[in-house]
């Protein structure tokens, strides 16, 4: 079999194998999800007389979404952070947070880009240090130090200052404008001080400064009219914009609050100028359970006193204020708040000058959502859009009660992602069946129940033929029926979903799988890649980060489901120590992972939450006995203890014969240093992790990248074939380090070869001319007996992006090999090292490389370029073996092709025509077709194809006719049948002449 | 196939037939009378005239090599039908032959003496038949379809068992 495989694929290598798409194939087999992140603002346009809306992401996305359908429209990925954004009449204006500011002015019609300016020199001061003038014509920035006004048509400066805000430290601006000068109220939350800062509008003439309003740390300023209103600790105070004078009030005195917390309170605008809402957090406690609620009171300001004119009672803290009057014309509606207080709906709160009314909406999916982050109400519609802490979209109509549309950008924000296998069709019958036996039913009544089944299944007959020989004829790979629409799968799943669940199975190919993505948000979201990446369960750890996941049971049967371990962690706030939540679920339904053996003494919850901080997390090559799911060990840095999950006492026999054989190797970044341990095993079965070795990079050199194989990658052939029919044995150090690191004053990187068993450098070497700046066009892979990276070069003629592939052999001669059957670290056999470079014409932000099944295919390295693009590149291209000259006889013979760069050859590019935005990651699976290999990328879109790196030879190309085929067979049956008494005929007529 | 027969048992032999025109009983008579009298001298001349014959027979496949060479050389060390047969012909034609190598010399074979040389003259047909087959073999071996380089034996090989496992 392996053979047949071999000459297969030589031939087929033997058609220089180049793989691409074909035009038809485009959007069937592959699928791409535009996300943009979970919107930190929002607001509106009009265009077409449609609603559109305008988000501005965590991810750094300017978007533009139909209000409608949530469709995208278009959408503009910044390279850093901005300052809220500014909408005016005409366009939208940002300021880059960090660096030079960078202001931009964008029509929000079409996305583009109106005009640019960079301050150089000057950061932005304050988050959100950008002003639209109430001419709406003009927009003063203030820098850290410093303000300048802009023509917001052109983006011209009409005057810019070096004066400006007191010191640094700021954290909050309010803005007005009066008799020509603008007012900017800064808090500072370093010297607790409230100060403003004013410019004359026309000359830029820094007019006042005027700090230390305030004594205590301020939390909290508004300008309300001609007031400026601030909190201090516990006490309300305000003044009059051209007045100096500061009148206070207890917070306490104004109405009875529960426990309330002082530094979370907001002031909210209500309408007249007098009018605001404070809105004081409170907890209170009802039953056993402390419940967070806003405590909301409208108060009336006026010289000297402050008056209560309503109590609004309690709101839900798990809420949003999408307006408490911003929008001039709703004068009816001083306040709307959606919030969630029960689990079965979401509260829609609208405080008005004669109505304070709540609606519920019912809406199933709470226990996904966390809490609400940020709402908005459209202008002309009753619909209300909500931003979930888990990341997702919902757009909820008010009117008829209902959800219109929902975008799961949560998947923007993943940080880990793994395949699981499907089961096969088939076995969901058999486990029926071992169900039954074990009941011990009788075996006519389950030859019966069998029979009933096959019968029930005879409709599905003639689908079945014509799926066979009707079907034969069109293409076979496109075999997962996929009727969604992109925007389909892009939605949120629902709590709904559940009963209607279908039962997913595999395709005859193994091309259908589920990737289960964790994400920074809290979610974890498995997705069908069959139908576009429609989401098939979700799961919501609020306030999580989610950082890792493990597959620590693959799926043999439908019986035993695959079983995951996701990670992640929490914190209760800045600077404590972070805790660590692991979940054990069923990788396909989504359900907390229920073990079988649930009488064992030590049962385990699928949720375990510990405040011990984790610092490295691996998985074992070792099975617990009961359920079969792989160990996980994790380790503590401040203890050098190490744990197994589960910690069961089967468990902890398992792992035992493991220790002596384990290491691991943990950066120390600090340091520069890496660090190999090895697990021993202590008093009662406490583990430690002990020092084994540690291995510093020199002084002068920081740490990059550094990167490991991947374990349990399959190797088909242990050597490489020559030309001349002799062999150069793969070096297979599953246990090899791939490390690069930068000289800065050099300008030098080296890339070395670690053993992270013994701390030992097999190889290293060094490029020169490589800038720091640069540093981050350095990326490595490897897997089987080959490290490939990329970084930029300046090395005068050479200067670019430059790939270097290294071969590991077992020796510099041919058919040189160790001969023995084990393979140890602690051997003295070093790699014989084949290595090449070879300029690039794209710049790389992450690598990844093809997987097949039994590792008989070549390997594609896949780059993802800065040009949000996926290139696919052959091993053979990236062959330290390819001569110089002219290929002799022997090299043709190993089919190599003289030495070059690698072609900027389109069909070489995965991604056809599509932009896949801000790839993090490349992971591949393997289908059950040895050609074909999955591909998966994510970071801020998920993008999913296939990629046969050397060519489908086990499938029969697209273009193959098999209805031709079919004809000729018959018409060759035909032609037996109907010539046959013919020539019988014939020959007695012979006879007798 | 057919449905007519003849059925001889039919025929009556009584019947007198006349002697076809020029058929001369006696001639075969006369035939063996002076067979059985020819002299040991002629006999001689047989024999060493067989043992003749049979060495050009022996010698017959040798005349072959050189255009089964030719041949090799001509159809190249692909893998084409054209290369494949006349390899498979390199090997089953002497095999053949050497199978058959008994009823070949039994027509040269005498009552006297002169086993020996034709012994001899057997082992130098299959000898050199055994030189024809070695022309197939270093033709299998040009085409590579020996196994006698280390990358023939690559895919035998076990993996090597990893000792340590390391969690890098």
């Amino acid at each position: 079999m392996k053979h047949l495989l071999c000459i297969c694929i030589l031939l087929c290598i033997s058609l220089f194998s180049v793989s691409a798409l074909y035009e038809s194939q485009a959007g069937v087999i592959d699928w791409l999800q535009t996300w943009i992140g979970k919107p930190q603002w929002m607001s509106e346009y009009q265009r077409d007389d449609q609603s559109h809306l305008l988000v501005f992401t965590e991810r750094h996305v300017l978007a533009s979404l139909s209000t409608a359908t949530g469709a995208l429209e278009w959408r503009q990925v910044l390279e850093s952070d901005i300052a809220s954004p500014q909408k005016t009449e005409h366009g939208l204006l940002t300021v880059s947070k960090t660096g030079d500011a960078l202001i931009r002015f964008w029509d929000f019609h079409s996305g583009r880009l109106l005009w640019q300016r960079t301050f150089e020199g000057n950061s932005l001061g304050v988050k959100n240090g950008i002003h639209v003038l109430d001419d709406g014509q003009r927009a003063i920035v203030i820098f850290e130090s410093g303000a300048a006004l802009l023509h917001l048509t052109v983006g011209e400066v009409e005057w810019i200052s070096n004066e400006g805000l007191p010191s640094d430290g700021s954290s909050h601006l309010e803005f007005y404008q009066l008799d020509g000068y603008i007012y900017a109220v800064c808090t500072n939350k370093k010297t607790s001080s409230l100060s403003i800062t004013s410019w004359n509008l026309s000359t830029g003439q820094l007019q006042q400064k005027l700090t230390s309003l305030s004594s205590n740390p301020v939390e909290n300023a508004r300008i309300q009219g001609q007031w400026l209103v601030w909190t201090e600790t516990d006490s309300l105070k305000w003044k009059r914009l051209d007045k100096s004078k500061v009148y206070s009030t207890s917070i306490k005195s104004i109405a009875s609050f529960q426990n309330p917390v002082f530094d979370k309170i907001t002031v909210l605008s209500a309408g007249h100028d007098n009018r605001l809402i404070l809105s004081v957090p409170v907890s209170m406690s009802s039953g056993e359970n402390v419940v967070d609620a806003l405590s909301l009171v409208l108060l009336s300001l006026d010289e000297k006193t402050v008056q209560v004119q309503k109590e609004l009672g309690l709101w839900s803290a798990k809420g949003a204020v999408t307006y408490a009057l911003e929008k001039e014309e709703e004068e009816e509606e001083l306040l709307l708040h959606v919030g969630i207080q029960s689990p079965d709906d979401v509260t829609l709160h609208v405080f008005g000058d004669d109505k304070n009314e709540q609606r519920r909406l019912p809406f199933a999916d709470i226990e996904l959502m966390g809490g609400i982050d940020l709402a908005y109400k459209c202008n002309d519609n009753d619909i209300i859009i909500w931003v979930a802490s888990s990341g997702s979209i919902y757009a909820y109509d008010v009117r008829s009660s209902r959800s219109l549309w929902s975008r799961e950008e949560a998947l923007a924000h993943t940080q880990d992602a793994v395949w699981l296998d499907l089961p096969e069709k088939q076995s969901w019958t058999q486990v029926d069946e071992e169900d039954d036996s074990k009941a011990g039913t009788v075996a006519l009544s389950r030859y019966i129940r069998r029979l009933t089944t096959h019968v029930l299944a005879l409709p599905d007959l003639p689908a079945w033929v014509v799926n066979h020989f009707v079907g034969m004829g069109s293409s076979s790979s496109s075999s997962a029926v996929s009727k969604e629409t992109l925007l389909e799968a892009q939605a949120c799943w629902s709590n709904d979903n559940v009963n209607t669940m279908e039962v997913l199975h595999r395709d005859s190919f193994g091309l259908r799988k589920l990737i289960v993505s964790a994400t920074s948000t809290g979610k974890i979201i498995a997705q069908d890649t069959g139908r576009h990446g429609k989401i098939v369960w979700t799961r919501h750890m609020p306030g999580v980060n989610l950082e890792r996941v493990f597959v620590v049971r693959v799926p043999t049967s439908a019986k035993l489901a695959p079983v995951i371990v996701v990670l992640g962690t929490s914190r209760f706030a800045l600077g404590e120590p972070a805790a660590t939540h692991l979940y054990r679920l069923d990788g396909w339904t989504g359900k907390d992972f229920e073990p079988k053996h649930t009488l064992q003494p030590d049962f385990f919850e699928p949720e375990m939450v510990t405040d011990i901080s984790i610092d490295k997390v691996m998985l074992l090559p070792v099975e617990e006995p009961e359920e079969h799911t792989h160990l996980l060990a994790l380790y503590d840095k401040g203890s050098t203890r190490t744990y197994i999950y589960p910690d069961t006492a089967l468990a902890r026999q398992a792992a035992q014969p493991l220790w002596p054989s384990f290491y691991f190797q943990q950066p120390r970044l600090d340091k520069n240093e890496l660090r190999g341990f090895q697990v021993k095993e202590g008093y009662r079965g406490s583990l430690t992790a002990e020092p084994v070795w540690s291995w510093s990079l020199p002084a002068d050199e920081q740490l990059v990248t550094m990167t490991h194989p991947l374990h349990g990658d399959k190797v088909a052939s242990l050597g490489r074939v020559l030309g001349n029919r002799n062999v150069f044995y793969k070096y297979l150090n599953p246990n090899l380090l791939t490390v690069a690191s930068l000289n800065p004053q050099q300008q030098s990187l080296t890339i070395r070869l670690v053993d992270a068993v013994k701390g030992s450098v097999l190889y290293d070497t060094v490029h020169h001319h490589v800038p720091v700046s640069a540093a981050s066009s350095i990326h490595v892979t490897q897997t089987e007996n080959f490290v490939v990276y990329t970084f930029w070069s300046n090395d005068g003629p050479h200067t670019g992006y430059q790939i270097v592939v290294l071969d590991l052999y077992e020796g510099a001669e041919e058919n040189q090999r160790s001969d023995s059957a084990n393979f140890t670290s602690f051997d003295s056999l070093t790699p014989h090292i084949q290595s090449a470079s070879f300029a690039f014409p794209h710049s790389v932000q992450s690598i990844g490389i093809t997987r097949t099944k039994n590792g008989v295919s070549t390997k594609d390295i896949l780059f993802a370029t800065k040009s949000h693009q996926i290139v696919a590149i052959n091993k053979r291209f990236l062959d330290p073996r390819r001569p110089q000259g002219k290929p002799t006889k022997e090299d043709q013979e190993e089919q190599l092709f003289p030495y070059g760069p690698i072609p900027d050859e389109r069909k070489m590019f995965l991604t056809y025509d599509l932009d896949i935005f801000g790839i993090r990651a490349i992971i591949a699976s393997p289908s059950s077709l040895e050609s074909t290999s999955l591909i998966h990328a994510y970071g801020l879109d998920s993008y999913f194809t296939r990629d046969a790196p050397s060519r489908q030879f086990d499938v029969l190309s697209e273009t193959f006719s098999k209805s031709q085929l079919l004809l000729t067979i018959v018409a060759l049956v035909i032609g037996v049948l109907m010539t046959g008494p013919v020539v019988r005929r014939k020959q007695v007529n012979a006879l007798w002449k | 196939m057919s449905t007519w027969s003849i059925d001889y048992s039919s025929i009556d032999t009584g019947k007198k037939i006349a002697i076809p025109t020029g058929f001369d009983a006696t001639a075969l008579q006369q035939r063996h009378n002076s067979k059985s009298t020819s002299s040991p001298a002629q006999d001689r001349k047989d024999t060493e005239m067989k043992i003749k014959r049979a060495w050009d027979v022996a010698m017959g496949p040798a005349k072959s090599i050189p255009m089964n060479a030719f041949m090799i050389y001509m159809s190249g060390s692909s893998l084409q039908i054209f290369s494949v047969m006349i390899t498979a012909m390199l090997f089953i034609n002497p095999v053949k032959a050497m199978m058959t190598t008994q009823q070949t010399f039994e027509r040269f074979e005498t009552k006297g003496s002169n086993n020996g040389e034709l012994l001899r003259a057997k082992l130098a047909f299959i000898g050199l038949h055994i030189v024809t087959i070695g022309l197939g073999i270093y033709k299998v071996n040009t085409m590579g379809l020996l196994p006698t380089t280390t990358s023939d034996w690559l895919a035998f090989l076990p993996p090597k068992h990893v000792l340590e496992y390391a969690d890098v």
